[in-house]
């Protein structure tokens, strides 16, 4: 009865608005959700309902509400949800989900966000900005900001403060940073900062907390795309901790609060310095190793010549000994081989000189013999006289004068004449 | 880049370098004691950059303020 009444009652699909406060995706492919309705207070809960969202919808619903909102179905999310009012007798009232317009969740803001998001990367230009080189030394800093801004004075301070002796140089770019204004305001100084001519190392664009109603301005496409092409780093610092503008989207680097961003700056910086003291420390500590070695050296070396010094000698004294016995050994050797060569020598000597001998001992007889047969006694033997006159042998007629007394040696005896007449020959 | 932080970067770059072969390589004294010298020049040179103040600069940018 119930039931029926209840069909007769909401007989069509209904939309309402409501916070997700459960929200569970069931195995069987069925997602089960409980709804509820705060008072104006937003604390206190005044409505509370079973929903359903069935396998065959929730198998499309799903992923179309995740593409448009960037984020799945989850508690905590307000949603406007087309539903019909259905009753089980076992399991009560029950809403079952037909569709969910993710627009809502999203709000109107949200949904431009995304689709500004889209476009710049399907342009190719979303990342731009980030792909510019972070200075090593951020220090030339253009700020973007209201001059009367806390953000800005809490940036400066910030700067100020905690730089810890690190320089930083800053220029302001005053721009309006709320309401319709503000994006061409932003343009603007961005088009100053190339204008100046100065070489600057980083943009800071920052902006005192406000409500999320104000960020809107940063959602502006011409803005962003603009900072997509900005020739140097842009780091954002918007103040705000839930909401994610484009801005920081495309930005180089953002962070939430100007605070933050001064504190970037000086950690990038720091990071350098200890970078400096760190080579410095190793520096020192590689100067100090070589001179260390370098001491070592010098201390061993004495020890290590004399130690050279000690081999060397015993070396050359090993040599020594060695061509010492050497010689001995081949003076030894020579002696002999000189002796038994002596030995030799003298025999030969002795044999040669004895032959000597025989043959002159032969010559000698010979000669005598020769000389025997010239004497005197050898030739008056062979019947030739010998004729003497006053005791010389006469050669010739002229030696002897006519009636001289001339003597005839023979071998037996001396014949004694006198000479009477001497015949010359003609020859003669 | 500008010319001056292309020579942080630079004299940074030789640094390590210098660091690189002084590790690697075993230096006698006269070649370390240069190397030495050298790179602590050019660390001066850096952090001069990083603490002190360059006059020119700082008047830039008062002007730039003062618009």
């Amino acid at each position: 009865m119930v039931r029926n009444n209840i069909r007769q009652q909401f007989p069509e699909t209904y939309w309402v608005q409501a916070e997700v406060s459960e929200c569970k995706a069931h195995f069987s492919g069925h997602c089960y959700l409980e709804l509820i309705q705060r008072k104006t207070d937003q604390q206190a809960i005044c409505a509370k309902a079973r929903a359903t969202i069935w396998a065959s919808t929730w198998a499309v619903l799903g992923p179309y509400f995740e593409s448009q909102t960037g984020s799945r179905l989850m508690a905590g999310q307000q949603i406007l949800a087309e539903v019909s009012v259905e009753f089980h007798e076992l399991y009560g009232f029950n809403l079952v989900i037909k569709n969910i317009d993710p627009s809502y969740t999203l709000g109107n803001q949200a949904m431009r966000r995304l689709e500004i998001l889209r476009r710049l990367e399907e342009e190719g230009v979303i990342d731009q900005n980030k792909e510019l080189e972070w200075p090593a030394l951020p220090q030339r800093i253009a700020i973007i900001s209201s001059p009367a801004a806390a953000g800005y004075q809490d940036f400066i301070h910030q700067l100020e403060e905690f730089a810890g002796g690190l320089t930083f140089y800053t220029a302001l770019f005053p721009a309006v940073m709320q309401g319709e204004e503000s994006a061409p305001s932003i343009i603007e100084a961005l088009d100053h900062i190339i204008a100046t001519g100065v070489d600057f190392d980083v943009v800071v664009i920052i902006r005192g907390g406000g409500a999320v109603a104000d960020l809107s301005c940063f959602d502006e496409y011409d803005l962003c795309y603009y900072c997509t092409q900005f020739p140097i780093p842009i780091l954002s610092g918007l103040g705000h901790d839930k909401d994610h503008s484009v801005l920081d989207r495309v930005a180089h680097t953002s962070v939430k609060t100007p605070t933050a961003a001064a504190e970037y700056l000086i950690d990038s910086l720091s990071q350098q310095a200890f970078r400096l003291d760190s080579a410095a420390d190793r520096l020192i500590k590689l100067a100090g190793q070589v001179l260390d070695m370098n001491k070592l050296t010098l201390q061993t070396m004495p020890g290590r010549l004399m130690s050279l010094v000690q081999q060397r000698l015993h070396a050359q004294s090993i040599q020594s000994e060695r061509i010492q016995s050497r010689l001995k050994q081949l003076t030894a050797e020579t002696i002999m081989q000189s002796s038994q060569q002596t030995a030799m020598l003298s025999t030969k000597l002795s044999l040669q000189s004895q032959a000597m001998m025989e043959r002159q001992k032969w010559r000698l007889q010979l000669l005598e013999k020769s000389i025997n047969s010239f004497s005197p006694e050898t030739i008056l033997k062979k019947g030739f006289p010998l004729s003497v006159y006053n005791g010389k042998v006469v050669r010739s007629v002229q030696e002897i004068p006519v009636g001289g007394t001339l003597e005839t040696r023979l071998t037996d005896g001396i014949l004694t004449s006198t000479i009477n007449k001497k015949y010359v020959n003609d020859e003669h | 880049m500008s010319t001056e932080k292309f020579s942080y970067n630079k004299a940074m770059q030789e640094v390590e370098q210098i660091l690189a072969e002084l590790e690697k390589n075993n230096p006698d004294v006269d070649e370390m004691s240069r190397r030495v010298k050298r790179a602590v020049e050019l660390l001066q040179a850096c952090k001069k950059k990083l603490f002190e103040t360059d006059e020119e600069i700082k008047h830039v940018f008062e002007q730039l303020n003062a618009q």
